[in-house]
């Protein structure tokens, strides 16, 4: 940091000259845009897929592929780099110090799109965990936690050398982000590796559920809510030259949004094996979450009082005012759907995508934009090349996310209405799947037309924003500015010298810090300040996860549960390759028309050795849980070869590399031992064969193949593992039934669970 | 029902204790925001990302 001092102004103001470090942020302004229009670009190409199946081409780009490097770009490389440059900027400017490292600085820039280039490459190679915005894996992980701990390493030395004696209500939710997300990432990831580029977690079935959407939730939360929150207060009153509505309800805001956001995660996971207290234990605070959520909202719209007219003619403003009216139109829409009655229609359907998708455009997209209008013109130190392109985008966008989102709600409840739909025989009204996701065609067109505006806005936006970067001054120097040097650093340096260690003149000196006000004075001490905000989240979270964890009633043993074949466990990899968890549930919740159409409900003793777990949390397909034994094997070997065979309207991309690509079996020792070592009962001559047991089952299933007219030869074909893991599915608690005994608890505690879950059916 | 929720399985105690904390949580963050801030000091938290400094 190069400073020089000098003395002006009045005698007791000392004068200083700062540099903001705004190279960084124009880098991570640029790499917004690139990710954004490479991330919107293959949502895009997603929602052809949906629509018009041969758009799925080769193994590498199929939808099940594509949706985590989809979801994966928007959030972290797009809205990511959106926050690092709102932070970085708006961070030196609140504290009046340059960033703490040049050298962290750039080392976090590039660390993090290396992250995001090896995410682009590990996905469509079919490298995931299987977990939802936590599918990198292992070592990607690892570098994940490093970079970000040297962000924060960043942030909080410039907090240290800050020249201002409070924190800013912005910073808050910047420390919120970076402590929480650090939580977060770190506890959803505890695998144990089998490979360079293979892991399994630590956590199976419901455990890792619970774990997974503790950390699926709060990645909105935390990752796109309230970092985006602090760029909202930071740069809503900047463009509106207002300052912020009310600071008393900004406390409010924050202290109970990270309280109560935590809690929510389980929302989730409504009627599935989750034990009912976590589930309604979510919803109560998803319900809470309304009011913090609405409060922030109504902050940053007022901050607009009295200059309102400003709307008309800044496209800035539009964005951003917008963008908050679509975070209180998500923050609504939430708790609503957390709701068990309302969830009970919407999950697995279109209507959460339309959700996720009005926060993520509406609110991420159009903050992020307003952001970037505003600061181009100040990084570059030129005008934006046209503010009516700006405005054309702001319009393209809105209607793109109407489209969107109306096509969603629509396509969401029709097929939720469809799938419950019984005739007056009793029978259900639409028993082929099929025909509830044919209905939904001209919604999943409307979606693509949508979202094509909202990308051909982007494509404007970044147009815009690299004809201004071109008619830029070359060198482009870091900004310079006089600031005054902070007196309480040094009055409170000497206050301590001067003051004897004494009880008295302790409490003297608090008052003196408490006169401004309690919360003033937190403001004033970041180190206290993050510990009280770390201790917010651990409430909720502890709370939840260590009775999950520890009381082992919550997830009733099932005797005749085993663990799979090393060849089914072979199939599981390649199912979790292809990602057939972004389509289908493994997931039988006990309502009427669930047990009508796939069987039994799903129980918790079920998914003990599943690792991860792969409940899903999306049907466009049917749920596979009680597949195993409904069709003969050749169906399946048809079926993935091209589903039109089977399916005439299938939507299902066709999988005919599994039919020819050989089953590697070389890592199923290792991954066996792994498994082993997290309490799955594998012997050790299991562990040593398992290669040769894989191909004897092998054998066994390509023999039935072929004895059902189907192909010879495909005993070492990746399509016999798979088959050996559909055809497994459900038969263990089929075994279950046949016994007699139904379900039989080890534990002898399953009656609360099972009557729960039979009451539930009932209803 | 939240109660009986919690009392079927066994984690009452996690329920009260879970209350006692967001009651008491709740009225901290009553008395941060509402008590012994003076004016001034509220103006002066307001207006900090609009105080440009003096550009060099």
């Amino acid at each position: 940091m190069s400073e020089q001092e000098s003395a002006a102004g009045a005698a007791s103001t000392v004068m200083e000259t700062v540099r903001y470090d705004d190279a960084i942020v124009r880098k991570f302004v640029l790499a917004t845009l690139l990710w954004g229009f490479v991330g919107m670009l293959v949502g895009v190409v997603l929602a052809l897929q949906i629509a018009w199946w041969p758009a799925n081409v080769t193994q590498y780009f199929t939808f099940g592929r594509l949706r985590p490097l989809h979801t994966n770009a928007v959030i972290f490389a797009f809205a990511g780099n959106a926050i690092f440059a709102a932070i970085y900027y708006s961070t030196q400017r609140l504290v009046k110090a340059r960033m703490f490292n040049d050298l962290l600085s750039k080392i976090h820039f590039w660390g993090w799109q290396a992250i995001i280039v090896s995410a682009a490459v590990t996905l469509p190679l079919g490298f995931t965990q299987s977990h939802e915005y936590a599918e990198l894996e292992w070592p990607i992980d690892v570098a994940i936690t490093l970079v970000w701990v040297i962000f924060a390493v960043n942030f909080f030395g410039t907090l240290r050398n800050r020249r201002t004696k409070h924190m800013y209500v912005a910073l808050w939710f910047y420390i919120a982000t970076i402590v929480t997300v650090a939580v977060l990432h770190i506890f959803n990831n505890l695998v144990i590796p089998v490979t360079g580029i293979k892991s399994y977690p630590i956590y199976s079935g419901v455990h890792d559920a619970l774990m997974q959407w503790w950390y699926g939730h709060n990645a909105v939360a935390f990752f796109l809510t309230t970092p985006f929150l602090g760029l909202m207060y930071y740069f809503m009153p900047k463009a509106a030259e207002r300052p912020v509505f009310s600071y008393k309800l900004s406390i409010v805001h924050f202290w109970s949004l990270v309280f109560i956001y935590i809690w929510a995660g389980p929302h989730h996971l409504h009627y599935t094996a989750l034990p009912e207290w976590a589930s309604t234990l979510g919803m109560i605070f998803s319900i809470m979450l309304w009011m913090p959520s609405w409060g922030g909202m109504i902050n940053g719209l007022l901050t607009l009082r009295g200059a309102w007219n400003k709307l008309r003619d800044s496209a800035i403003l539009k964005f951003l005012v917008v963008g908050i009216t679509f975070y209180g139109m998500s923050t609504f829409e939430g708790p609503m759907l957390s709701v068990k009655a309302v969830n009970s229609l919407s999950h697995y359907t279109d209507w959460t995508i339309g959700h996720v998708h009005a926060g993520a455009l509406g609110w991420n997209g159009f903050m992020t934009f307003g952001m970037i209008y505003w600061l181009v013109p100040r990084l570059w130190k030129r005008d934006l090349f046209s503010e009516k392109l700006a405005t054309t985008h702001f319009w393209l966008g809105t209607i793109g996310i109407v489209l969107y989102v109306i096509s969603m709600w629509t396509a969401g409840i029709t097929q939720g209405l469809m799938w419950r739909a019984f005739d007056e025989t009793g029978r259900l009204m639409y028993p082929e799947f099929v025909d509830t996701v044919t209905q939904l065609m001209p919604m999943y067109w409307t979606r693509m037309i949508g979202g094509s505006m909202y990308l051909l806005g982007m494509i404007l936006c970044v147009y815009n924003v690299l004809m201004t970067v071109k008619s830029a001054p070359k060198n482009l120097e870091d900004p310079e500015f006089k600031v005054a040097r902070p007196t309480w650093k040094t009055a409170s340096s000497k206050s301590k010298e001067a003051m004897p260690v004494m009880y008295d003149d302790m409490l003297d000196s608090l008052s003196a810090k408490l006169k401004g006000g309690a919360h003033r004075a937190l403001e004033g001490w970041p180190a206290i300040f993050t510990v009280l905000t770390v201790m917010a989240i651990a409430v909720g979270s502890l709370v939840e996860i260590i009775p999950m964890m520890l009381v082992d009633s919550n997830v009733p043993t099932i005797k005749t549960v085993r663990p799979y074949t090393p060849l089914e466990l072979a199939g599981r990899d390649i199912y979790i390759r292809e990602g057939c968890v972004g389509c289908h549930s493994q997931m039988v919740r006990p309502m009427r028309d669930e047990i009508e159409r796939y069987g039994d409900y799903s129980k918790p003793g079920e998914a003990i050795y599943d690792r991860p777990f792969l409940w899903g949390s999306k049907r466009t397909g049917p749920d596979l849980a009680r597949v195993g034994g409904k069709y003969p094997h050749l169906w399946h070997v048809n079926h993935m070869r091209d589903p039109r065979d089977v399916k005439e309207q299938s939507l299902m991309p066709p999988y005919p590399w599994l039919l020819e690509q050989t089953l590697d079996t070389s890592a199923l020792p290792k991954k066996l031992e792994v498994l082993s070592m997290l309490n799955t009962p594998y012997g050790l001559e299991q562990i040593d064969n398992a290669e040769k047991l894989a191909m004897d089952q092998a054998k066994e299933v390509a023999t039935q193949i072929e004895a059902e007219g189907g192909p010879a030869g495909l005993e070492d074909k990746e399509i016999v593992a798979l088959v050996a893991y559909l055809q497994r599915l459900g038969k263990d608690l089929k075994d279950a039934k046949m016994l007699k005994g139904t379900v039989i608890s080890e534990t002898e505690v399953d009656a609360n669970d099972a009557s729960n879950h039979s009451r539930q059916a009932s209803k | 029902m939240f109660r009986e929720v919690m009392q079927n399985a066994g984690l009452e105690a996690y329920a009260e204790i879970g209350v006692l904390i967001f009651f008491g949580s709740f009225f901290m963050i009553l008395m941060l925001a509402f008590f012994g801030m003076s004016n001034k000091e509220r103006e002066a938290a307001l207006h900090m990302p609009l105080q440009e400094d003096e550009a060099i």
